[in-house]
C-alpha cells in the first residue's frame, strides 16, 4: 500500500519534470520551429532564458508577436507552435490567434475555455503560469537541495570521519545555524541582496537548508569507519579523502538520500511560501506562489486563484513526502513491516 | 550531572555570542537603513534636515562599523537592556511584551489541542493497524501534514469568510479583535476573541497535529514488537490495558523529550500565519522589523528565539534523562 503510493508519487515527480521541462513546448505565444527567410529558428526557447530569442524578430519588430508578424514579413515561413497559445509573462490580446478572444483582465477572468484556469488581474493566464511555474518550483527544489547535499555531505563526512576538534567544531557550526530560524535567516539573507533573482533565492535556501543532511551524514560516518573494510583500505594505503569519499560516502549514501528528498519537498515549499510573502523570484519568474499572493489580496471574488496553485503546491509537496517515505522504509530495516 | 549542566550552559552562551554576532552582521548589512525607511514614508516637504539627520545617525550608531556596533549592542543587552525601536519609539522590551500575549494565545492553545487529539488519535491508529479506518485516518493526517499552511489558511479564509458569510459559521477574514472591540460587554469580547482565533489555531494545529499522531503511531509499534508485551498478552490482559498501561507509558519518553523541542516555537510564532491572518504576535513584529530594518527590535527578537532554542535543546535532553533512569549524563 505505502510502496504503491510512494510509486504514484514518483509518477506523478517525473510527470511533474516532464511538464517543466517542455513547459515551453507545452503552453506559450512563441513557435517551437520556425522558418523564416530561410533560416529556421527556435523562438520557444527564449522562455528558458531571455537571451536565447534569436536577434533576427528583434531586428524585424515582432515585439513578442509571433502569430501575425511571421506571415506578414516571410509569406512563406511556416513555423509549429504550442498546443496552447497562451503566455505566462503577458496578457494574450483580440485577433493574435484566429478564433481567440482577448483574455479578460480583473477579476472577470474565471475558467473558461480559452483561459482553462482563469486569468489574473492583469490578463495572463493562470495556466501558462502554473505550466512554467513548475519550472520554477523543480529548478529551485534540485538546485538549492544540489547546493545544500554538497555543503552538509563534506561538513558531515569531515566532522563524522576525524572527529576529535574538528567534528567538535563542525558540530557547533552546525547547531549556530541549526538555532537560527530558517525563514529568519532566509529573510535576512535575501534582504541583503538589492535585487535578488531565482539563482540567489536557490543559493540562500542551499546554505540554510543543509544541517538535516549534515547531521545524518555524520552519524553515518561515526558508524561507518569503524568498520573493516575501512580498516582494510587503510591497511592498504589508500588516501584519506580517497577513503572517506569512495569507500564510506557510497555506503553512507542511501539513508542520506532521505533528508535530500525531504529537503526538495521543503525547499519547494519555502519558495512558494517566500514568493507568497512577496520575497520570492522577481516577475518574470512566473512561481506558484506568485498567483498565491495575487489571490490573497483578491480572495474576495477570484477563488481560482489560490484553488489551483494551491492544489499544485500541495501535491508537489505530498509527492516528494511520500518519496522520502518510501525510501525511508526501504533503507531503514527497523521500519519495515517484521511481524 | 551538574558538570554536564555547567559545561551545556558554558557550550550555550558560546553559541548563542556566534549567533547574535553572525545575526547582527547579516541585519546591518541589509540594503537601507532605519532612517532611510523612515525619511520614504514622510512626504518630501517634511525631510529632516541633513544636520539632524546626522545628528540621528551618529545617536543610533548607524555610523559606526557594525562589529563595534555589535559590542555596543551586547554590553547593553548585558545589562539588561535591550535598547529602543528604532522606527517606533519605544523600549524593544515593552514591544516583545506586547506582543507576548497574542503570540501565546495561538500557540498554547494549537499545542494543547494538538496533545489532546494527537494522543488518542495514534493510540487509535495503533489499536486499528491496518484495518480500513485507520488507512483512512493515517493517510487524511499525512495528507494535512503535507498541506502548506498558508494555502490553508487562504482556502478556510475563503471559506469561513467569503462563501459562508451571513450564516452563523461566518469567521472573520483576518484581526484579532473586531473594531468595536471596546465597547463590547465582558462576553462578547470573549466570543469576538474566539471566532477570530479559530481560523489561525486551526492552521496552527493541523499539521502538528499530523506530525505528531504520526509519531506516537511509531513509537507505538516499535513498543508493541516486545517481549513484554506479548508477556502482557499471554497472562491474558484485555487489548486495551495492554494499550494503555504496558505499551502507551513506555512511549512517554520521546514525547516527553519532543516538549523541550516544541518550546521555541511557542514564542517564534508562526510569521507566514500571524501575517494571514494579521494577528499582532511576535511573527508580525518580526516581519514588520525586517521591513523597517529595526536593528534593536530585530536584535531583541533573535535573542529570544536562539535562547528559547538552546534552552529547548538542553530542557529536551535533561528530560530525557530524568524520565529514563538508562540515561545520565555524570
Amino acid at each position: 500500500m505505502r510502496r504503491r503510493l510512494a510509486m504514484l508519487a514518483l509518477v506523478y515527480v517525473v510527470a511533474l519534470a516532464v511538464i517543466a521541462v517542455f513547459s515551453p513546448m507545452i503552453v506559450g505565444t512563441k513557435p517551437i520551429v520556425c522558418r523564416y527567410k530561410g533560416q529556421i529558428y527556435f523562438p520557444a526557447l527564449a522562455y528558458y532564458n531571455r537571451s536565447w530569442e534569436p536577434a533576427v524578430f528583434q531586428r524585424d519588430r515582432f515585439r513578442n508577436v509571433y502569430v501575425g508578424n511571421l506571415k506578414e514579413k516571410d509569406p512563406d515561413s511556416w513555423a509549429i507552435w504550442p498546443p496552447l497559445y497562451q503566455d505566462p509573462n503577458r496578457r494574450v490580446r483580440e485577433g493574435e490567434w484566429p478564433g481567440q478572444p482577448e483574455n479578460p483582465t480583473r477579476d472577470e477572468g474565471s475558467p473558461n475555455r480559452f483561459n482553462w484556469l482563469g486569468t489574473n488581474r492583469a490578463g495572463v493566464d493562470v495556466l501558462a503560469q502554473m505550466v512554467h511555474g513548475a519550472r520554477t518550483a523543480l529548478l529551485v527544489g534540485f538546485v538549492s537541495m544540489g547546493i545544500a547535499a554538497s555543503i552538509g555531505v563534506v561538513v558531515g563526512a569531515l566532522a563524522g570521519y576525524f572527529g576529535g576538534w574538528i567534528d567538535m567544531a563542525l558540530s557547533r557550526l552546525i547547531e549556530v545555524v541549526m538555532c537560527i530560524p530558517a525563514l529568519v535567516l532566509i529573510l535576512a539573507l535575501i534582504a541583503i541582496l538589492e535585487r535578488p533573482t531565482i539563482w540567489h533565492l536557490m543559493a540562500v535556501l542551499g546554505v540554510t537548508g543543509w544541517t538535516g543532511i549534515a547531521r545524518l551524514t555524520r552519524a553515518e560516518f561515526l558508524r561507518l569507519k569503524e568498520l573493516d573494510y575501512v580498516t582494510a583500505a587503510r591497511a592498504l594505503g589508500v588516501g584519506q579523502s580517497q577513503i572517506m569519499f569512495r569507500h564510506v560516502l557510497r555506503n553512507a549514501m542511501a539513508p542520506v538520500l532521505v533528508p535530500i528528498t525531504f529537503g526538495i519537498a521543503s525547499a519547494i515549499l519555502t519558495e512558494s511560501a517566500l514568493s507568497f510573502l512577496g520575497f520570492g523570484s522577481p516577475p518574470p519568474n512566473p512561481s506558484w506562489g506568485t498567483l498565491l499572493n495575487a489571490g490573497r489580496s483578491a480572495i474576495q471574488q477570484m477563488w481560482w486563484l489560490i484553488v489551483f496553485p494551491g492544489i499544485a503546491i500541495f501535491l508537489t509537496v505530498l509527492a516528494y513526502n511520500l518519496i522520502g517515505e518510501g525510501l525511508q522504509e526501504a533503507t531503514d530495516p527497523r521500519l519495515s513491516e517484521a511481524d | 550531572m551538574l558538570d554536564y549542566l555547567i559545561r551545556r550552559i558554558l557550550l550555550g552562551l558560546g553559541t548563542l555570542l556566534l549567533i547574535t554576532f553572525v545575526v547582527y552582521g547579516l541585519i546591518r548589512v541589509m540594503p537601507g537603513d532605519p532612517l532611510l525607511v523612515v525619511m520614504e514614508s514622510m512626504g518630501p516637504d517634511k525631510q529632516p534636515r541633513p544636520e539632524d539627520i546626522e545628528r540621528m545617525r551618529e545617536m543610533f550608531g548607524l555610523n559606526d562599523p557594525w562589529y563595534v556596533a555589535y559590542f555596543e549592542w551586547l554590553g547593553r543587552t548585558l545589562t539588561g537592556d535591550l535598547g529602543n525601536s528604532l522606527s517606533r519609539k519605544a523600549p524593544v522590551a515593552s514591544l516583545i511584551a506586547e506582543r507576548i500575549g497574542p503570540t501565546l494565545m495561538l500557540s498554547v492553545s494549537s499545542l494543547l489541542l494538538t496533545y489532546l487529539l494527537a494522543i488518542p488519535m495514534g493510540l487509535y491508529a495503533t489499536a486499528r493497524s491496518n484495518r480500513l479506518d485507520e488507512r483512512v485516518l493515517s493517510t487524511a493526517l499525512y495528507m494535512l501534514y503535507s498541506l502548506p499552511s498558508f494555502v490553508a489558511a487562504l482556502l478556510l479564509q475563503m471559506l469561513f469568510a467569503i462563501h459562508l458569510r451571513g450564516t452563523p459559521f461566518e469567521l472573520p477574514l483576518f484581526g484579532m479583535v473586531s473594531d468595536n472591540f471596546d465597547t463590547m460587554s465582558r462576553g462578547e469580547q470573549l466570543m469576538d476573541l474566539f471566532r477570530h482565533a479559530v481560523l489561525p489555531v486551526t492552521c496552527y494545529t493541523y499539521a502538528s497535529l499530523a506530525y505528531y499522531s504520526r509519531f506516537v503511531r511509531a513509537n507505538m509499534q516499535e513498543v508493541i514488537r516486545q517481549d513484554y508485551i506479548r508477556t502482557a498478552r499471554a497472562k491474558g490482559v484485555g487489548p486495551t490495558a495492554v494499550l494503555l498501561k504496558h505499551a502507551f507509558r513506555n512511549t512517554l519518553i520521546p514525547l516527553v523529550t519532543l516538549i523541550g523541542l516544541t518550546l521555541p516555537t511557542l514564542l517564534s510564532g508562526a510569521i507566514i500565519l500571524e501575517q494571514i491572518f494579521s494577528w499582532p504576535g511576535m511573527g508580525k513584529l518580526f516581519f514588520e522589523s525586517i521591513r523597517e530594518r529595526d536593528y534593536p527590535t530585530l536584535m531583541g527578537l533573535m535573542l529570544m528565539f536562539s535562547v528559547l532554542t538552546l534552552l529547548g535543546q538542553l530542557l529536551a535532553d535533561l528530560l530525557y534523562a530524568i524520565v529514563d533512569p538508562r540515561v545520565s549524563y555524570s
